[in-house]
């Protein structure tokens, strides 16, 4: 099976989407002509041409805007943020109008578009471009919002959000455009599957603490427990959300029912964020099977620095992480 | 008479400075005069009066600075009778804030946190925090929600564990060392006793062998997993062991158990067995065991004295239209009570058919939820096992138990036993001893029952009619 990039899993899935289905059209700054800021939409422009890949003016909420009147009206848009931190720019046409129009006009119009976009820190672009925002997103109903962490997962969620008729955000990360991974083919053996939005995935079985993650973080959780296991002897479950919104509630009950402790990894600030969700549906759905409370660990809550030790200090790590398992396992029999 | 408390006059003010006073004391004051200047963290406001009267006395000369809520002066009627109350009355801080608030026998995670106070509220400088609630005992116990599951489905007292997690929090594994060292004490008699614990079977009174003590003592071992070494062996319970264990513990802790004792001549009986049994065999149906004939007869003398037919529980008895006698059968690590529904109503061939199947199925572990739950009345026998006589454990929630002994040959004496030349004969004597509920009934009602009993099977055709 090809190892490929996660980005490289993207700009395939791009161009098989717009291959397959002539509606399907790109939206986004430097996305042609520069080819994408982050080289995701590279050979596009050439390819299908300036009415399929369209580059914008610095002005999120406008072709937001755009993309979701052409969404209204049957085409399918996937546009680019160039990061998640300028979306703040788009939010009234994302969330009253993206997220809301399919209700309010009683079902008369859907709104078919993906919002492609990377968040996360550590390349010292400091306190502006450094945000994790989808807790933002994941609140809104109206709105799904995904999050791969491999390049398998990225293709078939990407296909997934592309062919879904809700808008979808599609969470990226800069840190995982370079992350390999295996992807078969499309068109070989098992090359078209779809992951379906919604679902979460056991990346690893464990049997002493259950770890929740998404995006790189899900990546470093991963890390962690390998590294734990063979160091330390402690078996850890870690669960991939793919998901934020819809949430795959019943994959994290049933693994911390099994595990009976969790820990949440996430990058964006713990207060408020994507683990209080997470950890408010276990102690809901899992209370009597806890044997220790839920822990999160998120970034510091400070507008990330960008001197580099500092932003090191700053966000959620590996670390973290393991310091969080040995807290949570404190007392237990080996 | 009204008291002027410094007012919380911004979200950030914790104290206020009096800047200066526009009013003297004897000064008339109308409701909106303007009392006093207040320097603030922002501002420097005027601050008008609520009330109308006289201004008796300044508490809080101008140039100080006090904290909100505290008293700076008095509006009366002129009498100078009200004098200014002394350090502020508590007013009552609501229970509910401040109380770290705790499920039962739940962790406390951190102090509560103070609410802050609405801003019609004014906070007082010594704020009595309500007690946080004791457990039984008087300690909170910490424990995690798994913890406290495995707790119960053992039936362990939280409070007799160890526990070995942060703050001394008791973990799932410290419950199950427990379980497993034996170190915990069972469940404090709860005053309802349910008829059947969850998922485990209602496993009838055991017989315990004739004034045996009581269940083993804990012993105080250190808590660890089963060991074995040189000199024992540990061994983990059975889910069935420990629910009998619990059942057997709950059964001696809450129920008051009176015994009583009879011996019953069992001649006729036996021989109405055998012309029974060889009828029965003729058409090819199971035959009958005495215990058979009992279960009738036990089933036959509670429908003449139905005080016996009851539950007790939740301090109320509750006499049953039906009877459904259950009777124990031994199984490999404990007991099960099967029962025989309308025991009452059934021919003695009904019977022995019936109770072959349910000790077969019981054997097998096979029986449903409704062929051991629901008994009104149960029935031991250890006749087999060459016991004369033993005392039951009433098998909660009924209120009577029968103790069947073996049956065997005993000379008497017939007659007049005052007289010179005593006549004597052999009879098949039984013994059986009643355990009751002296919560639900009397000693007088338990005799009464015997007498019955023995009436029936002493004229055993009284069986068949």
């Amino acid at each position: 099976m090809p190892v490929i990039t996660f980005r490289q899993a993207l700009t395939d899935t791009l161009r098989e989407e717009m291959k397959r289905d002539e509606d399907v059209y790109l939206m986004g700054e430097e996305i042609g002509i520069f080819e994408g800021s982050y080289k995701v939409t590279a050979g596009l422009l050439k390819e299908f041409g300036a009415k399929r890949v369209v580059d914008t003016p610095i002005a999120e909420e406008g072709f937001v805007g755009v993309a979701v009147g052409s969404a209204m009206l049957g085409l399918r848009p996937v546009v680019e943020i160039m990061t998640i931190n300028f979306i703040i720019l788009a939010m009234d046409t994302i969330v009253n109008h993206a997220a809301k129009i399919h209700y309010m006009f009683g079902g008369q119009s859907a709104v078919p578009m993906v919002i492609r976009t990377p968040g996360g820190g550590g390349q010292q672009l400091a306190a502006t471009h450094s945000q994790n925002l989808e807790p933002w997103f994941a609140h809104v109903p109206g709105l799904k919002v995904v999050a791969p962490s491999t390049p398998y997962d990225a293709k078939g969620l990407l296909r997934a959000s592309i062919r879904d008729n809700d808008p979808v955000l599609f969470l990226e990360n800069l840190a995982l455009y370079n992350v390999k991974g295996e992807v078969p083919e499309a068109g070989s053996e098992g090359g078209d599957y779809v992951i379906p939005i919604g679902k979460a995935e056991i990346k690893k079985e464990g049997t002493d603490v259950t770890i929740i993650s998404y995006s790189r973080m899900a990546a470093i959780s991963l890390d962690v427990a390998k590294r734990l296991e063979e160091e330390e002897g402690i078996s850890c479950e870690v669960v991939d959300l793919r998901s934020l919104r819809p949430l795959d509630r019943e994959t994290i009950i049933n693994s911390v029912k099994k595990t009976n402790r969790a820990v949440i990894l996430e990058e964006d600030w713990r207060s408020y964020g994507i683990g209080a969700e997470l950890a408010a549906t276990i102690q809901e759905d899992a209370f009597d099977y806890l044997d220790a409370p839920v822990l999160r660990v998120g970034s510091l809550e400070v507008p990330l620095p960008y001197s580099k030790p500092l932003e090191v200090a700053a966000l959620a790590s590996a670390d973290h992480l393991i310091e969080a398992i040995h807290k949570v396992l404190e007392g237990k029999r080996r | 008479m009204a008291e002027v408390t410094m007012p919380r006059l911004s979200d950030t003010m914790t104290e206020g400075h009096i800047a200066e006073w526009l009013k003297k004391e004897g000064d008339k004051v109308e409701k909106g005069d303007i009392l006093l200047e207040i320097e603030t963290d922002k501002a420097t406001m005027s601050q008008e009066s609520y009330d109308a009267g006289i201004l008796e006395k300044i508490v809080v000369p101008a140039g100080q600075t006090v904290p909100i809520g505290t008293v700076i002066a008095i509006i009366g009627n002129g009498k100078g009778q009200s004098a200014p109350a002394a350090a502020p009355a508590a007013q009552p801080a609501p229970v509910a804030s401040g109380t770290p608030k705790a499920g039962p026998e739940g962790t406390i995670t951190g102090g509560g946190a103070a609410q802050p106070p609405t801003a019609t509220q004014t906070t007082q400088p010594a704020q009595t925090p309500a007690p946080a609630e004791p457990a039984a005992n008087g300690e909170r116990v910490k424990s995690s929600p798994m913890a406290r599951k495995k707790a119960e489905e053992y039936g362990l007292n939280l409070a007799s564990i160890k526990g070995t997690g942060p703050g001394g929090r008791i973990l799932a594994d410290d419950v199950e060392a427990a379980k497993a060292g034996g170190t915990a004490t069972a469940v404090p008699a709860p005053t309802q006793a349910p008829a059947s614990p969850t998922a485990a079977p209602a496993y009838g009174g055991a017989a315990v062998t004739s004034e045996a003590p009581a269940p083993q003592p804990a012993p105080s071992a250190p808590s660890a997993p089963a060991v074995s070494t040189a000199d024992y062996e540990e061994k983990e319970l059975s889910r069935t062991r420990a629910v009998v264990a619990r059942r057997m513990a709950e059964a001696k802790q809450q129920v008051p158990h009176i015994y009583l004792t009879s011996e019953i001549d069992m001649t006729e009986a036996l021989k109405m067995r055998q012309t029974i049994n060889a009828a029965l065999e003729k058409e090819g149906s199971p035959k009958a065991s005495v215990n058979d004939l009992v279960i009738k007869a036990v089933a036959k003398a509670l429908k003449k004295v139905p005080a016996l037919n009851a539950t007790f529980a939740d301090n109320k008895i509750r006499l049953y239209k039906r009877v459904h006698v259950a009777f124990a059968v031994a199984l490999e690590d404990g007991l099960i009570t099967p029962i025989v529904k309308d025991a009452d109503q059934k021919t003695i061939g009904q019977i022995a058919a019936e109770t072959k199947v349910l000790v077969d199925k019981a054997r097998r572990g096979k029986l449903a939820l409704d062929e051991f739950q629901g008994g009104t009345f149960s029935i031991s026998n250890m006749g087999m096992y060459d016991i004369d006589n033993f005392s039951a454990v009433i098998n909660q929630p009924q209120v009577g138990i029968l103790a069947v002994g073996s049956t065997v040959p005993k000379v008497v004496v017939k007659g007049n036993a005052d007289s010179e030349n005593p006549e004597f004969g052999v009879i098949q004597a039984m013994k059986v001893t009643i355990s009751v509920d002296h919560r639900a009934t009397d000693g007088a009602v338990g005799a009464q029952y015997l007498q019955e009993l023995k009436k029936i099977l002493q004229n055993p055709l009284l069986l068949l009619v």
